[in-house]
């Protein structure tokens, strides 16, 4: 049985304390932070992609790379008390990266015949499928935005970040997400209304 | 379809993700345990090291007290107690508003690093309080401005040098959670025929000076001292003639209290 739900709000209270873990090296923190954040990095990429595959994948690139971060240089202090904004950023640049290997991908697999189809029509991969065509569905209205506001929509309501954790994320001034939002706000109705 | 609502996705499956959280643990694990090994090894070097220098130097000093008469170390480079160099100060007068300004902002702009990351999550915009800002003597080089800062109201510590981000950290104030009483990163280079070296520290309250001397082959600097600021500065020496390589050269640094009492040293190189 699959229930569809929406990504739960982090832990209360800060990540402090897993930070200097992580810091000191300390791999059973990676798993709490797993714990942490994995959902919220994974809804993050499934609404970023509208695919649950590459969202998979993602979430796997970035913890690893959020690891590998910790080994290479100190990150430092840990901002505004909570993981979940470095590890966005870190999401955003994987999802970047796996993007451009997925466009090849798509056109290699353009240029092949046709592959014979054979549905599954379980519950739960037909829920996934409505699911993941409903996002792409609320992605099509988005297109339309550029890619900036695209991305600050996303950060801020979709991720429920606040405007400086996304500021810090998009590595842009608070004002200018506030500035993004608001024109993104003043196009939706009018991109409502075509993708209805 | 009310674009500013999040579309509902489906959790990540409980079963892939406790999959998926074992095995990135379980490769950290592995990553660590060879260093853990590294460590314990590196445990040893030293002390093997310090063991086998004893006895080179004792050789040493008995041969050449027999040939020349003078005391030197293992690899050649002149072994000199501290209080026998000579002690110079590198502070150059406190620094004005445009300058620190100028070199606040561009320390609190991130720089990319060689992967393509932030060094550091600071803001150019942000709140801040100026902490110290001071002139240092740079030996063979042009004085250098040496900040550091908090800002609001994330209450991050920076430290720069001339507008370059060298570290940040939590706000210390008469605490320390350092086992050491000074932590720091030391650098060095051979530039126009001379050893050049430096270190940027944060220190224990009780830490008022910091000096630093280089040991070469053919002599040594004198002891370039700073005084300690917002627990925190920076050191360079000088000594011409040197070169900055293993073996040859070697890089004292020593924290002294306000009395003058020796509480921390070591040697790089």
């Amino acid at each position: 049985m699959t229930s569809r739900r929406t990504d739960h709000a982090p832990p209360v209270g800060g990540d402090e304390d897993l930070w200097d873990a992580l810091r000191a090296r300390d791999p059973e923190a990676l798993g709490e932070l797993f714990s942490r954040y994995a959902g919220a990095v994974h809804a993050y990429a499934v609404r970023h992609t509208g695919s649950y595959a590459y969202a998979d994948d993602a979430v796997q690139a970035t913890f690893v790379t959020a690891w590998r971060q910790f080994g290479r240089t100190d990150p430092g202090p840990l901002q505004n008390g909570s993981a979940k904004p470095w590890l966005l950023a870190i999401a955003r640049n994987e999802l970047r990266n796996s993007t451009r290997a997925r466009r090849r991908l798509t056109q290699f697999l353009l240029r092949q015949p046709a592959p014979l189809d054979h549905p599954d029509h379980s519950e739960a991969v037909a829920a996934r499928v409505d699911s993941a065509q409903h996002i792409r569905a609320v992605r099509a209205a988005l297109a339309a935005l550029p890619r900036h506001e695209r991305e600050t929509i996303e950060l801020v309501y979709w991720a429920q970040l606040s405007i400086a954790d996304a500021a810090v994320v998009l590595g842009v001034a608070e004002g200018t997400v506030k500035a993004r939002l608001s024109r993104a706000r003043r196009r939706l109705p009018a991109l409502l209304e075509e993708n209805r | 379809m009310n674009l500013t609502t999040p579309p509902p996705v489906e959790q990540l499956d409980p079963e892939y993700a406790a999959d998926l959280k074992q095995e990135l643990v379980r490769k950290a694990r592995r990553q660590e345990q060879p260093r853990s090994h590294r460590r314990v090894l590196f445990t040893w070097v030293p002390i093997v090291a310090a063991v086998t220098a004893v006895a080179i130097s004792t050789a040493s000093v008995v041969g050449l007290s027999q040939s020349r008469g003078g005391p030197a170390g293992p690899a050649g480079i002149v072994q000199l107690p501290a209080d026998q160099s000579p002690q110079q100060t590198l502070e150059n007068g406190l620094a004005f508003p445009p300058e620190i300004d100028t070199a606040a902002r561009e320390c609190l702009t991130p720089k990319k690093n060689a992967y393509g990351y932030p060094n550091h999550l600071g803001n150019p915009e942000a709140a801040k309080t100026i902490r110290s800002a001071r002139w240092i003597k740079i030996p063979g080089d042009l004085p250098r401005l040496h900040l550091t800062l908090v800002t609001r109201p994330a209450n991050v510590w920076y430290q720069c040098l001339d507008g370059e981000f060298l570290r940040d950290g939590v706000v210390l104030e008469d605490r320390t959670w350092y086992n050491e009483p000074v932590r720091g990163t030391w650098a060095w280079s051979t530039v126009d025929g001379e050893a050049r070296a430096s270190y940027s520290f944060r220190t224990d309250p009780a830490v008022t000076r910091v000096e630093l001397r280089i040991r070469g082959t053919e002599g040594a600097s004198p002891w370039f001292w700073v005084n300690v600021e917002d627990s925190s500065g920076y050191v360079a020496a000088a000594l011409p003639g040197a070169e900055a390589q293993h073996g040859r050269s070697e890089v004292d640094v020593r924290a002294l209290d306000e009395n003058g009492k020796q509480v921390w040293a070591k040697t790089f190189g």
